[in-house]
């Protein structure tokens, strides 16, 4: 964020807002916000910037009074700026761009192809012993012979699936097909009359007292 | 008042508008006149720069006219 410069904004603020109010000082706020320096306009009359170390500039001279109001650039306790709250201190301007030239490149530092090397030197020619494992199973276990293990080992899937297979082709389902012929395929919620008996009646409620007379006063 | 012009930095920049469909292209310029400054000015996307040296030069001027 660019720093606070009160001249700068003063000097914003005379050449392109002519007409001084709090109403062309929230204007200027939000067009041209990097003079505010992320501050806030406060004030009855939207005549102060209150920046976020909170410390407050008055900006319009006269602003309700006798006088013609015109923009200004200072602080009511009479500060000089660096008043604020010192953890959120503004930096000193004017800033000046970074020379990069000054940034050195980090050298290029291999730290994983070593790392790797010496894990594989430390396995003391592993890779000759998985190879020739490798090797060795790819040669066991090949074609036939590895479903003759698994068969002897798993006990086999296709003679089950055989047998599965021979009882399904062997039913014969005519019997519940025939059955099904005659059956209505609806279902019929007026199929039959109601014929459960009726509930008993309500009994009849005690009266808690006799009728009054219509010549009982209340 | 000598104020020579010192570019600081020049961008082209996008904004979205408030209705959060409109992107509006501009032309960021900032720069110091001296020892005032930073001044960040917008302009539109295609100002020339006579365009930017008509602005500077009222800001210029603003500052000559500052008392000292």
């Amino acid at each position: 964020m660019t720093p606070f410069n009160p001249t700068a904004l003063l000097v914003m603020l005379l050449t392109f807002y002519p007409i001084v109010s709090g109403g062309e000082l929230l204007r200027a706020r939000r067009e041209r916000p990097e003079y505010f320096a992320g501050g806030e306009i406060i004030g009855r009359h939207f005549d102060a910037l209150r920046l976020p170390d909170g410390v407050v500039w008055d900006l319009i001279f006269a602003v309700d009074g006798p006088g013609v109001p015109h923009w200004q650039a200072i602080q009511p306790g009479g500060g000089d700026g660096g008043a604020g709250d010192p953890a959120f201190a503004l930096a000193p301007g004017p800033l000046v761009p970074i020379d990069l030239t000054t940034w050195p490149t980090p050298a290029r530092a291999d730290v994983f192809v070593p790392l790797v090397a010496d894990a594989i030197a430390a396995l003391g020619g592993s890779d000759a012993v998985l190879d020739r494992a490798l090797l060795e199973g790819i040669g066991v276990l090949t074609g036939g012979d590895l479903d003759a293990v698994v068969n002897a080992e798993l006990g086999g899937s296709d003679g089950i699936l055989a047998g599965s297979h021979w009882i399904l082709d062997g039913a014969d389902p005519s019997d519940e097909i025939a059955a099904t012929l005659g059956l209505d395929p609806r279902i019929d919620a007026n199929d039959a009359d109601y014929d459960e008996p009726p509930p008993p009646d309500m009994p009849d409620v005690p009266d808690p007292g006799g009728t009054p007379s219509p010549d009982t006063p209340f | 008042m000598d104020l020579p012009f010192m570019l600081i930095e020049m961008r082209d920049e996008q904004t979205v508008e408030r209705d959060g469909r409109t992107l509006v292209h501009q032309k960021l310029v900032r720069f110091y006149l001296g020892k005032f400054g930073p001044f960040t000015e917008r302009f539109e996307a295609g100002a020339t720069s006579t365009d930017i040296g008509v602005r500077v030069e009222a800001v210029r001027a603003t500052i000559r006219g500052l008392p000292s």
